[in-house]
């Protein structure tokens, strides 16, 4: 049997816990503006920082294009100042729990990115793992557009990364953690994915990719070296390689690729990008070449190393390091930092051979 | 039954998290943590072999009644009260940590005592339960966190982010000299086998503990990932400016499927589960030590209800960590936690010391009427 004096004990218990969770700070769903994704922009005065926060407005309906955000954005000398002046704008609290997507607008990133990225590391509700990109021509632009697709506020986006939604070849993705690594890095640099507003005002153009060094942006490459990156770099699998054979298009989509890097001994080492991708022939004329696939691979295979070498040295010469060769000969000859003083005066000046090796797996359906 | 004995040393290797292992090795991971890591392996798993062997050498006997029986009274008092202060703190110090980690990534408008003193209750009550409750309870835990666990390693492991390049080349930083705090805080993975302490008291005579091969596997692996994923999250510059490595490493992890896609919060549920696992066992252990001061005290391993003493004993631990509290810090509870770390691997030292000295000179003689000793044990003192 229970006893009365437990029965009382445990009620007092049970109201005691009732009287401290009033003050445990817990604001109800419906009072708080989730964050969805967040801007930086310089601001008009030299000092100033534009930030743009997308907020998401609740609403019962879940249907393509009834999502329905508010656009808020401020000029402070520093996002946590701008962050606490928009907090005096708008009338719920603010909840950066579910910003997903930070953006950098280009000018930001000309002028130097290492202070506005303190501060995400800094606030414990900044996911590590939200997708960072560059916005062209600004951020405030592109978190300005309200694509019809949208499910959920800020999901088309959110979907254009990762492998939650579309896959593309020309998209890459950068998460917060791996950019912040990136930042602090030896031998390697950082990448990020540009955003841009598609010309029919309904979708974001994410297709090029934008590299920095430690302090600044470097290097944009256009959509089709994105590509050649992104399956060089990354091993994105669903690329396509598409080559001109005597005239004819041909295009294989791959469906895998593995990358080895090799150095050869010497003061100056020599970077040997060998590459394997296999895949299908989704674009050739039947019976193409006799049908011999052998041909046709080494065809693609000398076309594909110099593109790969052209772009290698593109990279190499806007003194970035994105693939992390350097991080890479580190690792492999366990070095530490007198190797790493000799790998920075020679990266200039090194070499590159690619050796790709294609595999024609099948040819489709057809011959 | 010996897979009692190994949940101990599987859940106090993984508590290391919350003790600062993984942030005072990262922060000295040019400066001879990986070394000590090395050295930690070898030591640690020979301790844990000895140690176990010492320990079956006295059948039913905690920790307490071996230094009573064999052990002046003076000596073995100090020791004894050493004992409980060390494996209190031990406690104190992760519920610490756990409620300032708890704070800073769920809720930073909350009061921060009032998640302590939840933690803080739900110690004292499984503290003041019967050694056979405790080990009972562990196993239970253990089996609710084993999805967890599995799920956050594997999401490290094979994360395709994880750079491979940064852990090797802080590997290559094997041949530097090892400093004594990185060995100190590497040793700690391995000290699981340290609750036979109290828990010894439940190993009948004439049991072999089997399987020790699973201390050195367990506890290395455990060792490597919580030192290198972090590592190769954040790479080797980036990973020194995190205070909450292991936080802000989870929240790097990502899951695709379901309407919550922070691993954060998978990590944080695991670890409120070990942090009480690891608070309950240290606080019982030490209220069991602290009562066996007492001259007439007989440890009884099964009993219900406990005895009141239980209660005031635990209730004092729990006042004792909210004084901690607040005291304390993110700066002086890393000191503390140093501290604590240097102090355990010590007695972890003294312990083979002391145990080897009594089987030398007391044991021997006694060879034909040691079935008679841990009867006399407590009383004889």
């Amino acid at each position: 049997m229970i006893s009365k004096r437990k029965i009382i004990g445990v009620f007092f218990l049970l109201a005691s816990v009732t009287l401290i969770l009033g003050g445990c700070g817990f604001k109800d769903i419906d009072k708080r503006f989730f964050v969805v994704a967040m801007g930086i922009d310089p601001g008009t005065r030299k000092d100033l920082i534009k930030v743009t926060l997308r907020l998401a407005i609740p609403s019962s309906k879940i249907e393509s294009g009834e999502a329905k955000t508010e656009l808020e954005s401020l000029e402070a000398p520093t996002i946590a100042e701008a962050i606490r002046r928009i907090k005096s704008l708008v009338d719920k609290e603010l909840d950066f729990g579910h910003c997903r997507v930070i953006l950098f607008g280009k000018e930001t990133l000309e002028n130097g990115v290492r202070e506005s990225t303190n501060w995400f590391l800094r606030r414990r509700d900044i996911q590590m793992v939200a997708y960072v990109g560059m916005a062209e021509p600004n951020a405030t632009d592109v978190l300005q557009l309200k694509p019809q697709s949208e499910r959920y506020p800020g999901n088309s986006l959110i979907l254009s990364f990762g492998s939650e939604g579309t896959e593309s070849s020309f998209i890459l993705t950068e998460y917060l953690f791996d950019w912040t690594r990136r930042l602090a890095e030896t031998g390697t640099d950082g990448f990020l994915p540009v955003v841009r507003v598609d010309k029919d005002k309904n979708s974001y153009q994410i297709d090029k990719v934008a590299f920095l060094d430690k302090q600044k942006l470097r290097l944009c490459l256009n959509a089709t070296e994105t590509q050649l990156f992104n399956i060089s770099a990354k091993k994105f699998r669903k690329s396509i390689i598409s080559v001109p054979i005597e005239n004819v298009p041909i295009v294989l989509a791959l469906s895998s690729v593995r990358t080895h890097i090799d150095y050869s001994k010497g003061e100056i080492p020599e970077i040997t990008l060998r590459l394997r991708a296999t895949g299908m022939l989704e674009e050739s004329p039947s019976k193409f070449l006799n049908g011999n696939n052998r041909v046709i691979e080494q065809k693609i295979e000398k076309a594909f190393n110099d593109q790969v070498e052209t772009l290698l040295y593109k990279i190499r010469d806007a003194g970035v390091d994105p693939y992390g060769f350097g991080l890479h000969y580190l690792s492999t000859y366990f070095g530490d930092h007198k190797m790493w003083e000799r790998w920075k005066s020679a990266y200039p000046t090194i070499k590159f051979h690619v050796k790709s090796r294609i595999v024609i797996e099948e040819t489709g359906l057809v011959e | 039954m010996v897979r009692y004995f190994y949940y101990h040393v599987i859940y106090v290797g993984l508590i290391n998290i919350m003790l600062f292992v993984p942030y005072t090795l990262i922060q000295n991971r040019f400066h001879g943590a990986v070394p000590a890591i090395v050295i930690s392996i070898f030591l640690g798993t020979a301790l844990a072999y000895v140690t176990i062997s010492l320990y079956l050498k006295f059948p039913e006997m905690g920790l307490p009644e071996i230094l009573n029986t064999y052990l002046p009274r003076t000596l073995a008092l100090t020791l004894i009260l050493l004992t409980t202060v060390l494996w209190f703190s031990g406690g104190m110090l992760v519920i610490y940590s756990y409620s300032r980690t708890i704070q800073q990534f769920f809720n930073p408008d909350m009061n921060p005592y009032l998640f302590s003193s939840l933690m803080i209750a739900a110690a004292i009550w499984g503290g003041t339960r019967c050694t056979r409750t405790v080990q009972f309870a562990q196993e239970i835990v253990l089996f609710a966190c084993a999805p967890l666990i599995l799920a956050l390693i594997m999401k490290a492991i094979f994360s395709k982010w994880l750079s491979w390049d940064a852990i090797r080349i802080t590997a290559g930083y094997v041949k530097t000299m090892p400093s004594f705090l990185s060995l100190a805080a590497a040793m700690f993975v391995f000290a699981g086998f340290n609750t036979l302490a109290v828990f010894n008291r439940l190993v009948p005579a004439d049991t072999k503990i089997r399987f020790r091969w699973i201390i050195p596997v367990f506890c290395t692996l455990i060792m490597l990932i919580s030192f290198f994923v972090p590592i190769g999250f954040h790479g080797t510059v980036g990973v020194g400016q995190y205070v909450y490595i292991w936080s802000i490493t989870a929240d790097s992890m990502i899951m695709e499927y379901g309407f919550i896609q922070r691993v954060l919060y998978v990590f944080l549920l695991l670890f409120t589960a070990l942090t009480l696992m690891f608070a309950m066992n240290t606080w019982h252990s030490a209220a069991e030590f602290l009562k066996s001061c007492h001259p007439k005290h007989r440890p009884k391993t099964e009993q219900y209800p406990v005895p009141a003493s239980n209660w005031w004993i635990n209730a004092s631990f729990g006042g004792l960590t909210l004084l901690y509290a607040f005291w304390a810090d993110d700066s002086r509870n890393e000191w503390t936690s140093h501290i604590w770390l240097y102090a355990r691997f010590s007695a972890d030292l003294l312990a083979v010391v002391v145990f080897s000295l009594i089987l030398l000179l007391k044991l021997r003689p006694k060879q034909q009427n040691k079935q008679t000793v841990p009867k006399s044990a407590s009383s004889d003192s």
